[in-house]
Protein backbone atom coordinates (compact mmCIF):
# COMPACT_ATOMS: atom_id res chain seq x y z
CA UNK A 1 0.00 0.00 0.00
CA UNK A 2 1.13 3.44 -1.14
CA UNK A 3 0.52 6.71 0.08
CA UNK A 4 0.78 10.46 -1.68
CA UNK A 5 1.54 11.70 1.72
CA UNK A 6 1.85 10.79 5.11
CA UNK A 7 -1.29 12.43 7.35
CA UNK A 8 -2.72 10.77 9.89
CA UNK A 9 -6.47 12.21 10.98
CA UNK A 10 -7.81 11.81 14.23
CA UNK A 11 -11.40 11.90 13.95
CA UNK A 12 -14.56 11.76 16.69
CA UNK A 13 -17.34 13.47 18.65
CA UNK A 14 -16.72 16.31 20.59
CA UNK A 15 -14.84 16.44 23.70
CA UNK A 16 -13.60 12.83 23.37
CA UNK A 17 -10.32 14.45 22.99
CA UNK A 18 -8.92 14.22 19.86
CA UNK A 19 -6.65 18.17 20.07
CA UNK A 20 -5.04 16.29 23.27
CA UNK A 21 -3.96 13.31 21.81
CA UNK A 22 -2.88 15.53 19.07
CA UNK A 23 -1.00 17.61 21.67
CA UNK A 24 0.21 14.44 23.03
CA UNK A 25 1.79 13.50 19.80
CA UNK A 26 3.50 17.04 18.76
CA UNK A 27 6.63 18.58 19.49
CA UNK A 28 4.89 22.03 18.65
CA UNK A 29 1.76 23.46 19.72
CA UNK A 30 -0.65 22.66 17.11
CA UNK A 31 -3.06 25.11 15.05
CA UNK A 32 -6.08 24.58 16.66
CA UNK A 33 -9.32 26.28 14.98
CA UNK A 34 -10.69 26.80 18.29
CA UNK A 35 -13.84 29.00 19.18
CA UNK A 36 -16.36 29.14 22.36
CA UNK A 37 -19.15 26.33 22.18
CA UNK A 38 -21.90 27.43 20.80
CA UNK A 39 -24.39 25.76 23.59
CA UNK A 40 -22.49 26.31 26.32
CA UNK A 41 -19.46 24.87 28.31
CA UNK A 42 -19.47 21.05 28.15
CA UNK A 43 -18.34 20.40 31.68
CA UNK A 44 -14.43 22.11 31.66
CA UNK A 45 -14.57 22.06 28.19
CA UNK A 46 -15.42 25.44 27.14
CA UNK A 47 -14.35 25.41 23.41
CA UNK A 48 -14.38 23.51 20.41
CA UNK A 49 -12.58 22.63 16.97
CA UNK A 50 -14.91 24.41 14.40
CA UNK A 51 -12.49 23.72 11.42
CA UNK A 52 -9.40 21.57 12.24
CA UNK A 53 -6.35 21.52 13.82
CA UNK A 54 -3.24 20.49 12.84
CA UNK A 55 0.61 20.04 13.96
CA UNK A 56 3.36 18.57 11.81
CA UNK A 57 6.20 15.70 13.00
CA UNK A 58 9.46 15.81 12.01
CA UNK A 59 10.14 12.32 10.91
CA UNK A 60 14.17 11.36 11.57
CA UNK A 61 15.38 12.47 7.53
CA UNK A 62 13.26 15.24 8.04
CA UNK A 63 9.76 14.24 5.87
CA UNK A 64 6.93 15.82 7.81
CA UNK A 65 3.92 13.75 9.21
CA UNK A 66 1.07 15.83 9.38
CA UNK A 67 -1.47 15.32 11.82
CA UNK A 68 -5.41 16.47 11.50
CA UNK A 69 -8.00 16.53 13.75
CA UNK A 70 -11.60 17.14 12.47
CA UNK A 71 -13.97 18.43 14.06
CA UNK A 72 -16.39 16.61 15.81
CA UNK A 73 -20.08 18.34 15.65
CA UNK A 74 -21.95 16.71 12.89
CA UNK A 75 -22.65 20.11 10.73
CA UNK A 76 -19.16 20.41 10.36
CA UNK A 77 -19.22 16.72 8.84
CA UNK A 78 -18.63 18.33 5.67
CA UNK A 79 -14.62 18.73 6.32
CA UNK A 80 -14.91 15.55 6.55
CA UNK A 81 -13.68 14.29 2.70
CA UNK A 82 -11.89 17.31 2.40
CA UNK A 83 -9.76 16.51 5.52
CA UNK A 84 -9.07 12.66 4.95
CA UNK A 85 -8.03 12.71 1.23
CA UNK A 86 -5.02 10.69 1.38
CA UNK A 87 -4.36 10.17 4.82
CA UNK A 88 -2.82 6.71 5.57
CA UNK A 89 -4.85 6.43 8.98
CA UNK A 90 -7.41 7.40 11.32
CA UNK A 91 -7.60 7.57 14.71
CA UNK A 92 -11.50 7.73 15.89
CA UNK A 93 -11.21 9.38 19.57
CA UNK A 94 -14.52 8.50 21.46
CA UNK A 95 -15.57 8.87 25.06
CA UNK A 96 -15.76 6.10 27.39
CA UNK A 97 -18.98 7.79 29.81
CA UNK A 98 -20.65 8.52 27.18
CA UNK A 99 -24.14 6.12 27.01
CA UNK A 100 -24.36 6.10 23.24
CA UNK A 101 -20.56 5.06 22.64
CA UNK A 102 -21.52 1.94 20.96
CA UNK A 103 -23.26 3.47 18.67
CA UNK A 104 -20.81 6.52 17.99
CA UNK A 105 -18.28 3.84 17.25
CA UNK A 106 -20.65 2.37 14.47
CA UNK A 107 -21.44 5.76 13.28
CA UNK A 108 -17.90 7.28 13.12
CA UNK A 109 -16.27 3.72 11.52
CA UNK A 110 -19.09 3.45 8.68
CA UNK A 111 -18.52 7.14 8.61
CA UNK A 112 -14.90 7.09 7.86
CA UNK A 113 -15.24 3.77 5.60
CA UNK A 114 -17.71 5.71 3.32
CA UNK A 115 -14.64 8.14 2.70
CA UNK A 116 -12.15 6.05 2.22
CA UNK A 117 -11.44 2.53 2.02
CA UNK A 118 -7.39 2.33 1.64
CA UNK A 119 -6.76 4.22 5.63
CA UNK A 120 -5.90 2.26 8.50
CA UNK A 121 -8.62 2.35 11.30
CA UNK A 122 -7.95 1.85 15.12
CA UNK A 123 -10.59 3.35 18.07
CA UNK A 124 -9.16 5.26 21.16
CA UNK A 125 -11.25 5.53 24.38
CA UNK A 126 -11.01 7.94 26.38
CA UNK A 127 -12.14 8.28 30.41
CA UNK A 128 -13.38 4.56 31.24
CA UNK A 129 -11.81 5.32 34.56
CA UNK A 130 -14.84 7.91 34.61
CA UNK A 131 -18.17 5.33 33.52
CA UNK A 132 -19.42 3.05 35.57
CA UNK A 133 -21.58 1.49 32.57
CA UNK A 134 -18.44 1.16 30.23
CA UNK A 135 -18.78 -2.56 28.37
CA UNK A 136 -15.51 -3.31 25.91
CA UNK A 137 -18.02 -6.51 24.59
CA UNK A 138 -19.96 -4.00 23.64
CA UNK A 139 -17.85 -1.69 21.72
CA UNK A 140 -16.18 -5.30 19.78
CA UNK A 141 -19.75 -6.27 18.89
CA UNK A 142 -20.45 -2.99 17.59
CA UNK A 143 -16.61 -3.06 15.30
CA UNK A 144 -17.52 -6.76 14.49
CA UNK A 145 -20.90 -5.41 12.47
CA UNK A 146 -18.52 -2.95 10.27
CA UNK A 147 -16.50 -5.62 8.99
CA UNK A 148 -13.28 -6.91 9.97
CA UNK A 149 -11.37 -6.18 13.70
CA UNK A 150 -9.75 -3.10 14.14
CA UNK A 151 -7.85 -2.38 17.55
CA UNK A 152 -9.80 -1.02 20.49
CA UNK A 153 -7.70 0.26 23.48
CA UNK A 154 -8.39 2.30 26.06
CA UNK A 155 -6.33 4.99 26.16
CA UNK A 156 -5.15 8.29 28.44
CA UNK A 157 -5.02 10.75 25.12
CA UNK A 158 -2.80 13.34 27.75
CA UNK A 159 0.02 10.73 27.56
CA UNK A 160 2.18 10.65 25.05
CA UNK A 161 3.80 6.71 25.28
CA UNK A 162 -0.23 5.65 25.08
CA UNK A 163 -1.22 7.59 22.58
CA UNK A 164 1.51 6.34 20.58
CA UNK A 165 0.59 3.13 21.47
CA UNK A 166 -2.45 4.09 19.41
CA UNK A 167 0.14 4.86 16.40
CA UNK A 168 1.75 1.76 16.33
CA UNK A 169 -0.96 -0.44 16.10
CA UNK A 170 -2.15 1.66 13.32
CA UNK A 171 0.76 1.26 11.28
CA UNK A 172 0.77 -3.09 12.03
CA UNK A 173 -2.63 -2.52 10.16
CA UNK A 174 -1.14 -1.54 7.47
CA UNK A 175 1.79 -3.34 7.29
CA UNK B 1 19.10 -35.72 32.81
CA UNK B 2 19.82 -32.54 33.17
CA UNK B 3 18.84 -30.22 30.09
CA UNK B 4 20.51 -27.38 29.46
CA UNK B 5 20.29 -24.61 27.22
CA UNK B 6 23.52 -23.02 25.75
CA UNK B 7 23.91 -19.90 23.91
CA UNK B 8 26.86 -18.45 22.06
CA UNK B 9 27.50 -14.79 20.64
CA UNK B 10 30.50 -13.35 18.31
CA UNK B 11 32.41 -17.30 18.46
CA UNK B 12 34.08 -17.68 15.33
CA UNK B 13 33.17 -20.87 13.24
CA UNK B 14 35.61 -23.07 14.90
CA UNK B 15 35.02 -22.24 18.34
CA UNK B 16 31.69 -22.32 17.09
CA UNK B 17 32.00 -26.12 15.98
CA UNK B 18 34.14 -27.63 19.06
CA UNK B 19 31.35 -25.46 20.90
CA UNK B 20 28.96 -27.82 19.95
CA UNK B 21 31.01 -31.03 19.45
CA UNK B 22 31.63 -30.72 23.37
CA UNK B 23 27.97 -30.17 23.96
CA UNK B 24 27.44 -33.41 22.23
CA UNK B 25 29.82 -35.05 24.42
CA UNK B 26 28.32 -33.73 27.49
CA UNK B 27 25.47 -35.98 26.79
CA UNK B 28 27.47 -38.85 25.68
CA UNK B 29 30.38 -38.91 27.71
CA UNK B 30 29.74 -42.17 30.42
CA UNK B 31 33.64 -42.72 31.70
CA UNK B 32 32.43 -41.29 35.49
CA UNK B 33 28.89 -42.65 36.03
CA UNK B 34 28.98 -40.21 39.02
CA UNK B 35 28.43 -37.59 36.48
CA UNK B 36 25.21 -36.79 35.16
CA UNK B 37 24.75 -36.59 31.32
CA UNK B 38 23.50 -32.86 29.85
CA UNK B 39 21.39 -33.05 27.34
CA UNK B 40 22.44 -29.82 25.79
CA UNK B 41 20.86 -27.49 23.16
CA UNK B 42 23.43 -25.02 21.61
CA UNK B 43 21.71 -21.99 19.71
CA UNK B 44 23.03 -18.33 18.98
CA UNK B 45 22.36 -15.75 21.53
CA UNK B 46 18.81 -13.88 20.67
CA UNK B 47 18.67 -11.92 24.13
CA UNK B 48 16.92 -14.07 25.74
CA UNK B 49 17.64 -16.15 28.70
CA UNK B 50 19.83 -19.19 28.90
CA UNK B 51 21.64 -21.11 31.02
CA UNK B 52 25.23 -20.76 30.27
CA UNK B 53 26.47 -18.04 27.58
CA UNK B 54 29.72 -18.87 25.92
CA UNK B 55 31.51 -15.51 24.27
CA UNK B 56 34.45 -14.26 22.55
CA UNK B 57 34.90 -11.09 24.76
CA UNK B 58 37.01 -9.63 22.11
CA UNK B 59 34.14 -8.64 19.99
CA UNK B 60 31.72 -5.74 20.51
CA UNK B 61 28.65 -7.78 20.06
CA UNK B 62 29.88 -10.63 22.66
CA UNK B 63 30.35 -7.76 25.22
CA UNK B 64 26.93 -6.91 25.00
CA UNK B 65 26.14 -10.10 25.45
CA UNK B 66 28.17 -10.31 28.55
CA UNK B 67 26.32 -7.56 29.81
CA UNK B 68 23.30 -9.23 30.09
CA UNK B 69 24.63 -12.30 31.42
CA UNK B 70 26.11 -10.51 34.24
CA UNK B 71 22.95 -8.33 35.04
CA UNK B 72 20.94 -11.73 34.76
CA UNK B 73 23.29 -13.93 36.58
CA UNK B 74 23.64 -16.35 33.87
CA UNK B 75 27.09 -18.18 33.77
CA UNK B 76 29.68 -17.38 31.17
CA UNK B 77 32.51 -19.18 29.67
CA UNK B 78 34.69 -16.36 28.06
CA UNK B 79 36.64 -17.77 25.12
CA UNK B 80 40.34 -16.10 23.97
CA UNK B 81 41.58 -13.12 26.02
CA UNK B 82 39.46 -10.48 27.71
CA UNK B 83 40.01 -6.98 27.02
CA UNK B 84 40.77 -4.73 30.14
CA UNK B 85 37.99 -3.38 31.92
CA UNK B 86 35.86 -6.89 32.01
CA UNK B 87 35.62 -8.13 35.32
CA UNK B 88 34.86 -11.81 35.14
CA UNK B 89 33.66 -14.21 37.49
CA UNK B 90 34.10 -16.83 35.40
CA UNK B 91 36.13 -19.15 33.46
CA UNK B 92 38.12 -18.26 30.24
CA UNK B 93 40.06 -20.32 27.84
CA UNK B 94 42.00 -20.08 24.95
CA UNK B 95 39.92 -20.53 21.63
CA UNK B 96 42.21 -22.96 20.54
CA UNK B 97 40.60 -25.19 23.57
CA UNK B 98 39.98 -28.69 22.37
CA UNK B 99 36.23 -30.00 22.54
CA UNK B 100 37.23 -32.51 25.26
CA UNK B 101 38.30 -29.25 27.59
CA UNK B 102 35.20 -26.82 26.33
CA UNK B 103 33.34 -29.64 27.46
CA UNK B 104 34.54 -30.17 30.78
CA UNK B 105 34.33 -26.05 31.44
CA UNK B 106 30.64 -26.00 30.29
CA UNK B 107 29.55 -29.12 32.41
CA UNK B 108 31.69 -27.22 35.83
CA UNK B 109 29.89 -24.13 35.32
CA UNK B 110 26.39 -25.68 33.93
CA UNK B 111 26.30 -28.17 36.98
CA UNK B 112 27.50 -25.21 40.02
CA UNK B 113 25.24 -22.16 38.67
CA UNK B 114 21.94 -23.01 38.55
CA UNK B 115 20.47 -24.55 35.32
CA UNK B 116 16.63 -23.46 34.95
CA UNK B 117 14.61 -26.56 34.96
CA UNK B 118 11.33 -25.67 32.53
CA UNK B 119 9.09 -23.57 34.77
CA UNK B 120 6.48 -25.36 36.80
CA UNK B 121 2.94 -23.88 36.46
CA UNK B 122 2.13 -25.72 40.26
CA UNK B 123 3.19 -23.04 42.81
CA UNK B 124 3.15 -25.00 46.80
CA UNK B 125 1.06 -27.61 45.15
CA UNK B 126 -1.33 -24.98 43.26
CA UNK B 127 -1.56 -23.11 39.63
CA UNK B 128 -0.29 -19.84 39.75
CA UNK B 129 -3.22 -17.28 39.14
CA UNK B 130 -2.51 -16.54 35.81
CA UNK B 131 -2.48 -20.54 34.85
CA UNK B 132 -5.58 -20.40 36.76
CA UNK B 133 -7.72 -17.88 35.04
CA UNK B 134 -6.62 -19.65 31.27
CA UNK B 135 -8.56 -22.81 32.20
CA UNK B 136 -11.43 -23.12 30.48
CA UNK B 137 -13.39 -23.27 34.01
CA UNK B 138 -12.47 -19.57 34.49
CA UNK B 139 -11.48 -17.91 31.15
CA UNK B 140 -14.07 -15.88 30.08
CA UNK B 141 -16.35 -15.44 33.44
CA UNK B 142 -16.33 -13.05 36.39
CA UNK B 143 -13.58 -13.68 38.39
CA UNK B 144 -12.68 -12.91 41.85
CA UNK B 145 -9.34 -13.29 43.58
CA UNK B 146 -7.96 -13.13 46.82
CA UNK B 147 -4.46 -13.58 48.08
CA UNK B 148 -2.11 -12.18 50.64
CA UNK B 149 -4.40 -9.43 51.80
CA UNK B 150 -5.51 -8.43 48.66
CA UNK B 151 -8.80 -8.50 46.03
CA UNK B 152 -9.12 -7.70 42.66
CA UNK B 153 -12.09 -8.21 40.42
CA UNK B 154 -11.91 -9.41 36.99
CA UNK B 155 -14.62 -8.38 34.70
CA UNK B 156 -14.02 -9.60 31.02
CA UNK B 157 -17.68 -8.33 29.94
CA UNK B 158 -16.58 -4.70 30.64
CA UNK B 159 -12.59 -5.74 29.83
CA UNK B 160 -11.86 -4.38 33.17
CA UNK B 161 -10.34 -5.29 36.31
CA UNK B 162 -11.16 -3.71 39.98
CA UNK B 163 -9.64 -3.45 43.20
CA UNK B 164 -10.35 -1.44 46.58
CA UNK B 165 -6.92 0.52 45.91
CA UNK B 166 -4.50 1.41 43.42
CA UNK B 167 -1.98 -0.23 45.94
CA UNK B 168 -4.04 -3.51 45.31
CA UNK B 169 -4.20 -3.66 41.85
CA UNK B 170 -0.38 -2.53 41.57
CA UNK B 171 0.27 -6.04 43.81
CA UNK B 172 -1.98 -8.35 41.96
CA UNK B 173 -0.30 -7.35 39.15
CA UNK B 174 3.23 -8.05 40.18
CA UNK B 175 2.69 -11.12 42.02
CA UNK B 176 -0.27 -13.17 39.50
CA UNK B 177 2.48 -14.84 37.20
CA UNK B 178 3.86 -16.40 40.40
CA UNK B 179 1.12 -16.91 43.03
CA UNK B 180 -1.41 -19.49 43.59
CA UNK B 181 -4.11 -16.93 44.46
CA UNK B 182 -7.61 -18.33 45.43
CA UNK B 183 -10.17 -18.01 42.54
CA UNK B 184 -14.20 -17.79 42.70
CA UNK B 185 -16.51 -17.25 40.08
CA UNK B 186 -18.51 -14.64 40.88
CA UNK B 187 -22.19 -15.44 40.84
CA UNK B 188 -23.79 -12.11 42.24
CA UNK B 189 -23.99 -8.62 40.79
CA UNK B 190 -21.40 -6.13 41.47
CA UNK B 191 -21.71 -4.63 44.65
CA UNK B 192 -21.95 -0.77 43.24
CA UNK B 193 -18.82 0.38 45.28
CA UNK B 194 -16.91 -1.57 42.73
CA UNK B 195 -16.19 1.05 39.87
CA UNK B 196 -15.52 3.61 42.75
CA UNK B 197 -11.67 1.99 43.26
CA UNK B 198 -9.20 1.29 41.26
CA UNK B 199 -9.70 -0.23 38.03
CA UNK B 200 -7.95 -0.96 34.64
CA UNK B 201 -7.78 -2.61 31.20
CA UNK B 202 -8.15 -6.57 32.08
CA UNK B 203 -5.65 -7.50 29.28
CA UNK B 204 -3.42 -4.68 29.74
CA UNK B 205 -2.80 -6.14 33.66
CA UNK B 206 -2.84 -9.49 32.52
CA UNK B 207 -0.07 -8.90 30.16
CA UNK B 208 1.96 -6.24 32.52
CA UNK B 209 1.43 -9.46 35.09
CA UNK B 210 2.78 -11.98 32.92
CA UNK B 211 5.70 -10.37 30.94
CA UNK B 212 6.56 -8.40 34.91
CA UNK B 213 6.23 -12.55 36.04
CA UNK B 214 7.98 -14.40 32.61
CA UNK B 215 10.37 -16.53 34.74
CA UNK B 216 7.77 -18.11 36.30
CA UNK B 217 5.63 -19.08 33.52
CA UNK B 218 5.42 -22.72 31.80
CA UNK B 219 5.97 -23.16 28.46
CA UNK B 220 2.55 -22.67 26.80
CA UNK B 221 0.64 -25.32 25.29
CA UNK B 222 2.28 -26.47 22.34
CA UNK B 223 -0.04 -25.71 18.78
CA UNK B 224 -1.17 -23.22 16.30
CA UNK B 225 -3.46 -20.31 17.73
CA UNK B 226 -5.48 -17.49 16.41
CA UNK B 227 -7.16 -14.27 17.82
CA UNK B 228 -10.69 -12.72 16.76
CA UNK B 229 -10.26 -9.10 18.09
CA UNK B 230 -7.41 -7.15 19.54
CA UNK B 231 -6.47 -7.23 23.01
CA UNK B 232 -7.26 -3.18 24.56
CA UNK B 233 -3.35 -2.82 25.41
CA UNK B 234 -3.18 1.01 24.76
CA UNK B 235 -2.20 1.56 29.04
CA UNK B 236 0.48 -0.72 28.51
CA UNK B 237 2.74 0.77 25.70
CA UNK B 238 6.40 -0.70 27.00
CA UNK B 239 5.06 -4.20 25.39
CA UNK B 240 5.50 -3.39 21.63
CA UNK B 241 6.61 -7.02 21.00
CA UNK B 242 2.86 -8.55 22.72
CA UNK B 243 1.07 -5.76 20.18
CA UNK B 244 2.83 -7.77 17.01
CA UNK B 245 1.89 -10.79 18.57
CA UNK B 246 -1.49 -9.84 18.44
CA UNK B 247 -1.22 -8.59 15.14
CA UNK B 248 -0.08 -11.95 13.69
CA UNK B 249 -2.32 -13.97 15.27
CA UNK B 250 -5.04 -11.36 13.83
CA UNK B 251 -3.88 -12.64 10.57
CA UNK B 252 -2.87 -16.29 10.48
CA UNK B 253 -2.77 -19.15 13.12
CA UNK B 254 0.50 -19.24 14.39
CA UNK B 255 2.31 -21.65 16.85
CA UNK B 256 4.79 -19.97 19.30
CA UNK B 257 7.83 -21.00 17.82
CA UNK B 258 6.16 -19.35 14.45
CA UNK B 259 5.74 -16.18 16.55
CA UNK B 260 8.83 -15.61 17.66
CA UNK B 261 10.15 -16.14 13.76
CA UNK B 262 7.14 -13.89 12.35
CA UNK B 263 7.72 -10.99 14.82
CA UNK B 264 11.43 -11.35 15.61
CA UNK B 265 10.86 -11.38 19.72
CA UNK B 266 12.35 -13.85 22.25
CA UNK B 267 10.69 -16.56 23.75
CA UNK B 268 10.06 -15.52 26.92
CA UNK B 269 7.93 -12.64 25.78
CA UNK B 270 5.93 -14.60 22.83
CA UNK B 271 4.84 -16.81 25.98
CA UNK B 272 4.14 -14.39 28.37
CA UNK B 273 2.03 -12.68 25.68
CA UNK B 274 0.26 -16.19 24.89
CA UNK B 275 -0.76 -16.93 28.35
CA UNK B 276 -2.03 -13.36 28.97
CA UNK B 277 -3.98 -13.43 25.93
CA UNK B 278 -5.43 -16.78 26.75
CA UNK B 279 -5.86 -15.77 30.94
CA UNK B 280 -8.32 -12.84 29.14
CA UNK B 281 -10.22 -14.96 26.45
CA UNK B 282 -8.94 -13.80 23.26
CA UNK B 283 -6.98 -16.35 22.41
CA UNK B 284 -8.23 -19.79 20.65
CA UNK B 285 -7.03 -23.29 19.51
CA UNK B 286 -6.98 -23.49 15.66
CA UNK B 287 -7.74 -26.92 15.07
CA UNK B 288 -8.47 -25.77 10.73
CA UNK B 289 -6.41 -28.41 8.87
CA UNK B 290 -5.67 -25.32 6.24
CA UNK B 291 -3.83 -23.74 8.47
CA UNK B 292 -0.45 -24.52 8.22
CA UNK B 293 0.90 -21.97 6.14
CA UNK B 294 3.86 -19.85 7.88
CA UNK B 295 2.54 -16.69 9.46
CA UNK B 296 4.27 -13.53 6.95
CA UNK B 297 6.35 -11.79 8.97
CA UNK B 298 5.12 -8.79 11.05
CA UNK B 299 5.99 -5.27 11.44
CA UNK B 300 8.02 -4.65 8.50
CA UNK B 301 7.71 -1.66 6.83
CA UNK B 302 9.00 0.05 3.62
CA UNK B 303 8.83 3.49 2.30
CA UNK B 304 7.69 6.22 4.39
CA UNK B 305 5.67 3.72 6.90
CA UNK B 306 9.14 2.22 7.75
CA UNK B 307 9.86 5.60 8.76
CA UNK B 308 6.77 6.62 10.94
CA UNK B 309 7.19 3.08 12.51
CA UNK B 310 10.77 4.26 13.34
CA UNK B 311 9.71 7.54 14.31
CA UNK B 312 7.25 5.29 16.80
CA UNK B 313 9.27 3.24 18.32
CA UNK B 314 8.11 -0.04 16.35
CA UNK B 315 11.27 -1.02 14.70
CA UNK B 316 14.79 -0.63 15.32
CA UNK B 317 16.32 2.82 13.37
Amino acid sequence: MSFDSAKLVFAGPVGAGKTTAIRSLSDVAPVSTEMPMSDGPMGEKATTTVALDFSPILLDDGTPLHLYGLPGQEHFSHMRPIVLEGAMGVIVVLPGDSERISDECEEWIRSIRSITRDAGLVIGITRTDLSRGFRMDNIRHAVRRCGPPIPVFTFDARDREQTTHLVRALLLTLD
Amino acid sequence: MTRADIATAALNDQVEQRTRIAASLMLTTRVDTSVRPINAQVRAWDGTRCDLLIVDLSDAYGQRAFAVAERRGTPVLAIGVSPPGIDLRYDTVPASSPAPLLAKHMRDLLTHGEICEPADPVVGGALSAICKLAEPEYRGRPVNAVWNGWAIHIRPETGRVYAATLSDLLSARDSFASAACELRISTASDPNHLAEGASRSLEAFLLQATLHGRDHLPSFPKGRYEMKDWPDVGTAPEFIGALKVARSLLRAPASARELQQACMLGEDEVNASLWAYRASNLLSTCNSINGEATPPPTGRFSGILSRIASHFGLTRH
